[in-house]
């Protein structure tokens, strides 16, 4: 059996080999490259005879006509004992030019390397290939070459095929886009129109729209847009045309310059927020400023109402004088710079000036808005305000409290002058004391709110333990002090650094507050202040708190104000203390807030932040 | 018949000043005193409501501080007015200050209900001048 089989495979193999010879072009070389076989169709092929070519080098493999790169490949790779696959050219004897399609073995015969070359001979088929090749390349070209760009497109846009780029878009990034993301939103709406007319009444359209290049100058289009019918009639393309015919829209070449300079200028503006509306009050042109005010891009605002910038809740009011500035304008009357409340895209509120002109291009009225973001002059106008405010409170009630001790002395020196018995005059006597004590307490006060807005102190470390027993010292004479049971806590052991005498100045009034506010020692109550302060890396607390009268919560919003006093029971005071301690918290950029309830006590809390 | 005072002023000194000035100008007299607004203001109501033979402790001259904590000399005017005392009983209001500050007389003018302004210190030539005019009706 073994032996049957193995006779019919070597039967076998001679019939296939016999096959292979007969209908291929079969050479063998040597490592050398010699031939040492050829087949009867490889002569009659290349038309040699055998005795010709055995022991020459075979020209195949060394052909002129391909470059030097290829043959190096091939033979790195037989060398290597790889097969080879590859298209081969070389000349008959005749000198025709003749191309074969080649497979090159290596084989091993008694330890000699040799290689079976097989070969199909392909000439027919290659030059068609070429020729092929070149009338596709002629097509491309032509069509590269058209003066237009044309697109087939489905019924909703979308790019199925372009004969070549477009807006600095590849041709094959082109395919599969939709033909709106390349055509300017000044145009979007024709084009869409026109394709959807096309697809709808199944019939050509041509029309024209413009566009604007990277520099800003203005591009005329004529496009036409035709159906494609399927064999069986259906609609499924169409074929969009677009011509370039700027220069033959009758504006000259300085004409366009023009203009797409005034465009950039007007479009890199960013200091200034300038938005065009037409006169349905929809937004039509949108330049850097508003992008970097408002937040929108451009294609996110076009089209969208004017009144979407401006504030919800000055909307109303915003409108109002939005018509009354279009109804001047129509008029003819310059319309007045007014202010309004816009928003931005994140809903964040600022004001701005606001400008409104009109202009009119190919019977369309179009508004100009130019608006200019005023927040930072708005709020400086505030604080101006407030600072104005606050100053003309101090002259008018220094006027009026430097004066009331005078009055009183005056008052009090007046009876003395008549008063002959000498107890009464003594009490009289004292009453005036009291009265010109007060007074120097006021200007000494005074002056201290004065010596907080000059800000040239140096800073230094703050010792607080130093600064609470100074200021104890020198309150020690204040009325009810030596009932007062003071709880101090100081932890300072993270350094703080900040203006000494200002630190001094806010403990000073804190604490004296407490103690003017305290009540009077009973069975039931000890008056007691508790001083904490704690340092940390960034920021003090200071924590002030008494359990004396506290502050009437009507009047809690104002007794940081200038000369405010909410105490009316005879209390010594003169509404500057707060004023000042707010004062130089507000100067550090700290923050102070307070606590009180009437009876229970009043708690006051300072951040500062360490300098 | 003894006029009768009432003096408004948060000031313990100034009270007491007045007080005697008007002591020393106008006797008979009778005055009363308040250091705070409100207090004023619930003195007068309280009047109201007592039988017409209290109504005749009711004050025919208030001398009144503009500048107070808590209730001011203009407040106190507001509430005032809101009261039924007033239309039953002619009081003369006047305002003392230590400032004749322009805002304040013009507005001290304004206020139909304050007969006039005087500047603090009161002196014995003002008070008179406030008697004559009880001394003319």
């Amino acid at each position: 059996m073994e032996a049957v089989k193995y006779n019919l495979l070597s039967k076998l193999n001679e019939n296939v080999l016999s096959i292979i010879e007969d209908n291929s072009i079969v050479s063998i070389i040597d490592v050398y490259g010699r031939i040492e076989y050829v087949n009867t169709l490889f002569c009659d092929t290349l038309e040699y005879t055998e005795s010709e070519l055995l022991g020459e080098t075979l020209d195949l493999l060394k052909s002129p006509i391909h470059i030097e790169a290829l043959y190096k490949n091939l033979w790195k790779t037989i060398k290597a004992g790889h097969k080879w696959t590859g298209i081969l050219a070389t000349k008959k004897s005749n000198g025709k030019p003749i191309t074969l399609d080649t497979i090159i073995v290596p084989m091993k015969k008694d330890n000699t390397l040799m290689y079976v070359i097989v070969s199909k001979d392909v000439t027919r088929l290659h030059a068609e290939k070429v020729r092929l090749k070149e009338s596709d390349y002629r097509s491309n070209v032509f069509l590269e070459n058209m003066p237009m760009h044309v697109f087939s497109i489905t019924k909703y846009g979308k790019i199925l095929n372009t004969n070549k780029s477009y807006c600095n878009q590849e041709k094959e990034n082109l395919i599969d886009t939709y033909i709106y993301d390349h055509i300017g939103s000044n145009s979007y709406d024709i084009f869409k129109k026109n394709v959807d007319e096309v697809f709808k009444n199944k019939i050509s359209k041509q029309f024209e729209f413009f566009d604007f290049d990277e520099d800003g100058r203005k591009l005329f289009f004529s496009s036409i847009i035709s159906p494609v019918f399927t064999d069986f009639g259906g609609l499924t393309s169409a074929t969009v045309c677009i011509h370039d015919i700027t220069n033959y829209k009758g504006i000259s070449k300085e004409e366009r310059d023009r203009e797409a300079k005034y465009r950039l200028i007007y479009k890199s503006i960013n200091v200034g927020i300038i938005v065009v509306a037409d006169d349905k009050g929809k937004i039509r042109e949108w330049n850097k400023g508003a992008k970097l005010a408002f937040g929108y891009s451009e294609s996110e605002i076009l089209g969208r109402p004017l009144t979407i910038l401006t504030s919800l809740s000055y909307r109303e009011s915003n409108i109002t004088a939005f018509v009354k500035a279009v109804k001047k304008i129509k008029n003819n009357i310059n319309s007045d710079i007014i202010e309004l409340q816009c928003v931005r895209k994140n809903g964040e509120e600022f004001p701005v000036e606001f400008a409104l002109s009109s202009i009119r291009v190919n019977k369309k009225t179009s508004y100009c808005a130019m608006m200019h973001d005023i927040s930072k002059r708005k709020s400086l106008q505030n604080k101006l305000k407030q600072k104005t405010k606050d100053l003309e409170q101090f002259l008018y009630r220094s006027a009026h409290d430097l004066k009331a001790p005078f009055a009183s002395a005056q008052g009090l020196l007046n009876l003395l002058k008549e008063e002959k018995n000498k107890e009464k005059a003594q009490v009289l006597i004292d009453m005036l004391s009291e009265t010109i004590d007060s007074g120097r307490v006021l200007s000494n006060n005074l002056s201290e709110a004065s010596m907080v807005l000059a800000k040239n102190y140096e800073y230094k470390t703050i010792d607080f333990n130093d600064i609470v027993n100074d200021v104890l010292k020198t309150l020690s004479n204040a009325t009810n002090f030596e009932c007062i049971d003071f709880k101090i806590s100081i932890d300072d052991h993270k350094v703080f650094t900040s203006k000494p005498k200002l630190m001094h100045s806010i403990f000073q009034n804190l604490i004296h507050n407490a103690i003017k506010y305290s009540n009077k020692q009973t069975d039931a109550h000890t008056p007691c202040i508790d001083i904490t302060v704690k340092t940390k890396i960034d920021d003090v607390s200071i924590i002030v708190r008494d359990n004396g009268k506290g502050i009437n919560l009507k009047c809690i919003d104002k007794i940081f104000d200038l000369y405010y006093r909410s105490n009316n029971e005879n209390t010594p005071g003169n509404g500057i203390g707060l004023y000042i301690v707010k004062n130089i918290v507000d100067g550090l950029d700290g923050s102070i807030s307070v606590s009180s309830e009437l009876n229970i006590g009043t708690c006051f809390e300072i951040h500062l932040p360490n300098y | 018949m003894a006029l009768k005072f009432l003096l408004i002023d948060d000031n313990a000194i100034d009270l007491f000043i007045n007080q005697k000035m008007i002591e020393k100008e106008a006797v008979p007299t009778n005055i009363i005193t308040f250091t705070n607004a409100s207090d004023a203001i619930d003195y007068l109501k309280n009047l109201e409501d007592l039988t017409s033979c209290h109504m005749r402790n009711a004050p025919d001259v208030i001398f009144l501080d503009i500048n107070m904590p808590l209730m001011n000399g203009f407040q106190f005017i507001d509430k005032f007015n809101k009261l039924n005392i007033k239309k039953e009983i002619p009081i003369k209001i006047y305002m003392l200050s230590s400032s004749a500050n322009p805002i304040d007389l013009q507005k001290v003018k304004q206020e139909k209900s304050c007969t006039g302004f005087i500047n603090k210190p009161l002196t014995s030539y003002a008070i008179n001048n406030v008697m004559e005019k009880f001394r003319t009706c």
